[in-house]
C-alpha cells in the first residue's frame, strides 16, 4: 500500500523500490479482516476501487461487526458504520433515549440491515433512512496485496527480491540494506513496512513499547452462498473469534493470550504495543512495523491508512527531515492513543473472565483520556472528543450503548418538552428503519447482482 | 424537582445579556428564573465590536431576524481582518473568513501556488480569495449554498455596536421572561459547609439568592475572583499590551467590509466601521509608551472628528484558573482577556455560554460538569492566545523597544511548532477544536511575509502547464465573481439591514483629527 501509495502521489522525480521479501506477509493476519468507510476514497486512490475489489477479489460489504457473549455487556451488539445521529428539537439523540429508556439499536439502520442480512448502496436521498447507513469492506488481506501487486506491475515502483540480510546505519540514520542476493540498496527515505521484525526502525535506535502478547490462528472454508454484510466476533473464556464472510469463503481468526516460549500450537504470536517513535532518523515504520492493536475493530486497517496519508503529507521536502519526523511522531502518538482508546474501551466491561487473555487484556486499559470518555457519558451522556480522533461520536456512541452503559441523567431541556414528541419522532425514526430494512436484497443477492453489473460495465 | 432552578447573571454587558439571551431561549420551557443584575453606574467595556462568523450561528439559534439585528445595532458586514504593518511598515494584507482557491487534485491551494511561485511571478495568494478580493473592494454578497464554488467559499461576520447589541439581546431576554435588576453589588455570601455562593447584597440592602452563578462583572470578576479568589494565569509575558485607549469617530468614505489592525510602535490600533460611526482603538503596552502619547496617537489618526472622550481601559491578558468555580461560571471579560485583535472577544462569550448549555447542571452542579467546562475553556483560550502571539513575532519590524521585545521572546512550543512547520514547507499543523482553521493561519504566516522555504512534493507531480491552467481559472472565477457582487453599502440597502439613523456628527471638538 505503501508503494501504490507513493507512486501515485509522488512525481516521478522520486525513484521508489520496494524490497519484495523484506517482511514476513504471515502477520498481514493481523491487519483483520475489515475496513472501515474512511477507507473507500483512500483504496481508490491506491487502484483499490470497488470494482476492482468485487470483481477480482472476494471483497464483500461491511456494515460493521457483531460482538456476541462479550463479557460484562447483555447480549449483543453491532458495532455498524454510521452517520451523525439526528438531533430532536435541539437536543441530541442519547437525551432522547436516556429519558425515554430506548436503546439506540432499532434506529440504526446500518446496524439492522446487517442483522437482517441485507444491503443496498446507501443513496443520495437524504430522505431515505439508508442515506444514514456507511459501509466499509469485509476482505482477504492476502487478496488485497495480490492486487496492489498486479497494481504495481504496472507502475513506475521498482521491485527487489531477496531476504534482507543488513542494515548498515550512520547514527540513526539508514544508509544502505544488503540483500541476500548480493543487492545493496541504498536511499535518502526508508520505510519499514516489516511488520513485527521491524528490521529498518530497530537499526535507525527505535524501541517497541509492547503490552502485551497474543496468539491468533486462522481458518477458512468455502461456503457455497454469501453470508450476511457483516464480520461477527464471539468472545470465549480465552479470547475471541472473527468470522468474515467472503463472496466464496468464510474465515476465522481465533485470537488468545500467547504463551511464550513453551507454546507448541503453531499459532502465530504478535506483540502488541507501539514504538516510541514511528520516525527515527530518516526510517518511518508504517503499519504493523510501528503499531500493533488486535484486529478487534477496525482500528489496524484504520492506523495503516492513517500512516501511509501522513506519510504522503510528510515526504520530505529537503535533506533536513527533523520537522517532518517531529510532526508525523506527533500524529502518530495522537492516532495511537486515540485508536487504542477505543479498543481498551471493549475491555472496561465489568468483570472479565480469569483466563490470561483476558487478563491481560482488562490490565492494559488505564488511561485518563478513556475515564474522562466514560465517566462523561455515563454522567449525563457527553461525548468527549479530542482532535482528529480516528474513531467518531457514533463510533462511541454505539460502543457505549452496545456496551450497556447508559447516560445516568439527561439534558435538561428535554424535561420542559412533550415526551410524546419526542417519543413519536423516535418510534418514527425505528419505523421507517424497520420498514427500509425489510425491502433491502439479501447481501449474497446484491453482490452477485453487483458483479454481474460492473462486469458488463467492464467488457462494454 | 431539580435543585439548580435559580440562575443569577451579574453584569449587563455583552456577555451577561448575551447568555441572559442563550439560556432563556434555551431553557424556555423549564420553570428557570433568570435574574440579571447591572448598574448603570458601572460601565461597560464593549470591547467587542467586531466578531467571528460563529456568531450568526449564536443568532439563528436565538431566531433573531438578521435585518433587524443590524438595524437595531448599525451592523455592518464583515468579510475579514486588514492588518497594516504588521510584517514590516508598509505591509497590509487581508485575514479573510474563507478558504484561498480550491482544493486541486487533493491537494490544498495554497501548496500549488508556492509551486508555482518557485517558477513564475504569479500572483499574490490573496487574488485567489474571493473574501479579500471583495472586501478590499467594499463589496459584499451572500455566500451561496454550495461552499465549494468560488463565491461561495466564505464565511462573514459582523461589525456592530456591541451596546445597542446587549440593548437588543435584553428586550430579547425580558420578553423570554429574564428579570433584570438594577443595583450594585456589594457583598456575597457564601454556604458554610460547602462554600458555594447562596446570594449577593445590593447597594439597595436587597439580597438575591440563587443556585448558579454566571460571573459577566467584566475584568473585576465580583464572585469569581474578589469572592473566591480563583487565580489568574498571567499570559503579559507573551501578549503584554496592558492598557487601551477607545473612541468613536465620525464615519468616512465608502462602508468597507472588514475590520483593520494597525500595528503601531508600542500595540496596535484598530478601526470598526458601523453604519452611524466609526469605533477605533489603541491597544498598547504602557511600558513603553505613555497614556497620553498613546492617546495623541489614536486621536491624531481619527479618519472623522471623534464622537467622545477617549476611554482608558486598564487589562491583563490571560484566563482565570477555573472559569468554573464551585457554583460561578465566568462568561466575558471576568474569564480572561485577549486583545481583540482577531475579534476574540465576542467569540469567548460564544464559546462559553455554548459549553455552559451543554452542561447545564442537571440536578446539582456535579464536578464531571465542571472539569469538562473548565477542559474545554482552557484549550479554547490557549489556542486563541498561539494564534495572536503569531501576530506580534511573525514580524520583521526591529523599529521599536516593542518589537525588538517580541523578536526576542520565547515562544509556547505548540506556536514554535506551527511557525518551523509552516517555513519548512508551507504546512499547517492542524487541530479540530479551536476557532482559527489553517486559512487563518495561511493569511497571517504568508501576511507577514513568512514564505516557506519549500512546498508539498506531491505538487510537483503535476503538469506545469495544466497547473498554471487550473490556477489561472480560479483567478480569473474569483475577479469575475467580485465584479458580480454589489457595494456594502447598496446590498445593506437593498438587503433591508441600512439603518434609519442619520451617521452621528461631532457636536464638539474631542481632540485632534488626523489628516
Amino acid at each position: 500500500m505503501v508503494a501504490a501509495g507513493l507512486a501515485g502521489g509522488l512525481g516521478p522525480a522520486y525513484r521508489i523500490v520496494l524490497l519484495d521479501d523484506a517482511g514476513d506477509a504471515r502477520f498481514d493476519a493481523f491487519y483483520g479482516s475489515v475496513s472501515a468507510p474512511t477507507g473507500y476514497d483512500f483504496y481508490r486512490t491506491l487502484g483499490l476501487d470497488e470494482p476492482t475489489l468485487f470483481l477480482e477479489s472476494g471483497t464483500t460489504f461491511s456494515y460493521g461487526t457483531q460482538y456476541k457473549t462479550w463479557p460484562g455487556t447483555r447480549g449483543d451488539w453491532l458495532q455498524c458504520h454510521h452517520l451523525p445521529f439526528p438531533v430532536i428539537s435541539g437536543v441530541p439523540l442519547q437525551h432522547h433515549l436516556t429519558q425515554q429508556g430506548e436503546d439506540l439499536a432499532p434506529l440504526l439502520v446500518s446496524a439492522q440491515a446487517a442483522r437482517a442480512g441485507g444491503f443496498a448502496h446507501p443513496p443520495q436521498d437524504p430522505k431515505s433512512p439508508l442515506s444514514r447507513a456507511e459501509y466499509g469492506y469485509q476482505f482477504c488481506v492476502e487478496e488485497w496485496t495480490s492486487l496492489l501487486h498486479r497494481h504495481l506491475a504496472l507502475s513506475r515502483v521498482q521491485r527487489v527480491q531477496g531476504d534482507l540480510v543488513d542494515v548498515e546505519t550512520e547514527g540513526a540514520d539508514i544508509r544502505s540494506v544488503r540483500l541476500s542476493s548480493g543487492t545493496e540498496v541504498k536511499g535518502d527515505l526508508f520505510i519499514d513496512c516489516t511488520g513485527p521484525t521491524r528490521h529498518l526502525i530497530l537499526a535507525a535506535g527505535g524501541g517497541f513499547e509492547k503490552q502485551r502478547e497474543i496468539a491468533a490462528r486462522r481458518t477458512n472454508a468455502r461456503v457455497e452462498q454469501l453470508g450476511p454484510p457483516h464480520r461477527t466476533v464471539d468472545a470465549y473464556p480465552d479470547g475471541w473469534t472473527s468470522t468474515t464472510h467472503l463472496s466464496d469463503a468464510v474465515h476465522t481468526l481465533s485470537v488468545r493470550a500467547a504463551r511464550g516460549a513453551d507454546d507448541q500450537s503453531g499459532d502465530l504470536a504478535i506483540g502488541l504495543g507501539r514504538m516510541d517513535q514511528a520516525w527515527r532518523g530518516n526510517c518511518v515504520a508504517i503499519g504493523n512495523a510501528a503499531a500493533v492493536l488486535e484486529p478487534l475493530t477496525v482500528a489496524p486497517m484504520m492506523l495503516l491508512q492513517r500512516d501511509i496519508e501522513r506519510l504522503l503529507a510528510l515526504v520530505p521536502a529537503g535533506h533536513d527531515h527533523s520537522m517532518e519526523r517531529r510532526e508525523f511522531n506527533r500524529r502518530f502518538d495522537n492516532d495511537v492513543t486515540h485508536a487504542q482508546l477505543f479498543q481498551s474501551a471493549f475491555f472496561r466491561a465489568g468483570e472479565l473472565p480469569q483466563s490470561p487473555y483476558w487478563q491481560d487484556a482488562g490490565a492494559s486499559t488505564c488511561s485518563e483520556g478513556l475515564d474522562r470518555k466514560i465517566a462523561q457519558f455515563e454522567n449525563r451522556g457527553l461525548l468527549v472528543r479530542y482532535d482528529l480522533e480516528p474513531f467518531n461520536d457514533e463510533d462511541w456512541m454505539i460502543l457505549h450503548f452496545g456496551m450497556g452503559r447508559r447516560p445516568e441523567r439527561h439534558d435538561r431541556q428535554l424535561d420542559g418538552l412533550p415526551v410524546a414528541d419526542s417519543a413519536r419522532q423516535i418510534s418514527a425514526i425505528k419505523q421507517m428503519v424497520a420498514q427500509m430494512v425489510s425491502r433491502l436484497p439479501p447481501h449474497h443477492v446484491y453482490v452477485t447482482n453487483l458483479k454481474r453489473y460492473l462486469e458488463k460495465q467492464a467488457h462494454g | 424537582m431539580t435543585g439548580i432552578n435559580r440562575i443569577c447573571i451579574l453584569g449587563g454587558g455583552t456577555a451577561g445579556w448575551m447568555t441572559a439571551a442563550a439560556l432563556s431561549n434555551k431553557f424556555s420551557h423549564l420553570d428557570l428564573k433568570i435574574r440579571l443584575i447591572e448598574s448603570d453606574q458601572i460601565g461597560t467595556i464593549g470591547v467587542g465590536e467586531a466578531t467571528l462568523p460563529h456568531i450568526r450561528f449564536f443568532n439563528q439559534t436565538l431566531g433573531i431576524d438578521e435585518r433587524r439585528f443590524m438595524q437595531a445595532t448599525e451592523a455592518t458586514f464583515k468579510l475579514g481582518i486588514e492588518f497594516c504593518d504588521w510584517g514590516k511598515l508598509g505591509d497590509h494584507y487581508i485575514h479573510p473568513f474563507g478558504d484561498y482557491g480550491l482544493p486541486l487534485h487533493g491537494l490544498d491551494f495554497h501548496q500549488l501556488w508556492l509551486r508555482l511561485k518557485q517558477h513564475d511571478s504569479v500572483s499574490r495568494l490573496d487574488d485567489y480569495s474571493y473574501p479579500i478580493v471583495a472586501a478590499e473592494q467594499g463589496r459584499f454578497q451572500m455566500p451561496g449554498a454550495d461552499n465549494t464554488r468560488i463565491g461561495s467559499n466564505f464565511g462573514y461576520a459582523y461589525q456592530f455596536d456591541s451596546s445597542l447589541y446587549a440593548t437588543f439581546l435584553r428586550a430579547f431576554s425580558e420578553a423570554n421572561g429574564v428579570t433584570r435588576t438594577e443595583g450594585k453589588v456589594v457583598s456575597a455570601h457564601r454556604d458554610a459547609e460547602r462554600g458555594d455562593i447562596t446570594g449577593v447584597t445590593l447597594e439597595s440592602g436587597e439580597q438575591i439568592d440563587a443556585d448558579l452563578f454566571v460571573d459577566c462583572s467584566g475584568f473585576r470578576g465580583v464572585l469569581i475572583e474578589q469572592e473566591l479568589q480563583t487565580g489568574y494565569d498571567d499570559w503579559s509575558a507573551w501578549l503584554p499590551c496592558n492598557r487601551a485607549v477607545a473612541v468613536p469617530c465620525e464615519a468616512r468614505g465608502p462602508l468597507l467590509p472588514y475590520t483593520r489592525a494597525t500595528a503601531r510602535t508600542a500595540g496596535w490600533q484598530w478601526r470598526i466601521p458601523l453604519q452611524h460611526r466609526t469605533g477605533n482603538g489603541h491597544v498598547y503596552w504602557n511600558e513603553f509608551i505613555s497614556d497620553d502619547e498613546a492617546t495623541h496617537q489614536l486621536m491624531s489618526t481619527l479618519e472623522g472628528p471623534a464622537l467622545a472622550d477617549p476611554k482608558p481601559l486598564f487589562f491583563k491578558t490571560g484566563r482565570r484558573r477555573k472559569f468554573w468555580n464551585r457554583n460561578v461560571v465566568s462568561i466575558g471579560l471576568s474569564g480572561g482577556f485577549l486583545e481583540p485583535l482577531e475579534s476574540t472577544s465576542i467569540h469567548l462569550i460564544q464559546e462559553g455560554i455554548t459549553a455552559l448549555i451543554e452542561l447545564f447542571p442537571v440536578d446539582e452542579i456535579r464536578a464531571l460538569d465542571v472539569d469538562e467546562y473548565n477542559r474545554k475553556m482552557a484549550l479554547n483560550f490557549e489556542r486563541v492566545r498561539d494564534f495572536l502571539v503569531l501576530h506580534y513575532v511573525a514580524t520583521q519590524r526591529d523599529d521599536s523597544d516593542m518589537w525588538r521585545y517580541f523578536q526576542s521572546m520565547t515562544l509556547p512550543d505548540s506556536l514554535q511548532e506551527k511557525i518551523d512547520a509552516w517555513l519548512t514547507r508551507g504546512y499547517v499543523l492542524n487541530y479540530e477544536f479551536g476557532v482559527f482553521l489553517p486559512p487563518s493561519w495561511i493569511a497571517v504566516m504568508l501576511g507577514q511575509n513568512l514564505m516557506p522555504r519549500a512546498h508539498d512534493p506531491r505538487a510537483d507531480r503535476l503538469d506545469l502547464t495544466d497547473l498554471r491552467n487550473d490556477v489561472q481559472k480560479i483567478r480569473s472565477d474569483t475577479a469575475r465573481a467580485v465584479d458580480a457582487t454589489p457595494t456594502q453599502s447598496d446590498f445593506l440597502a437593498h438587503y433591508g439591514a441600512a439603518s434609519s439613523s442619520t451617521p452621528l456628527r461631532a457636536a464638539r471638538s474631542h481632540g485632534p483629527v488626523g489628516a
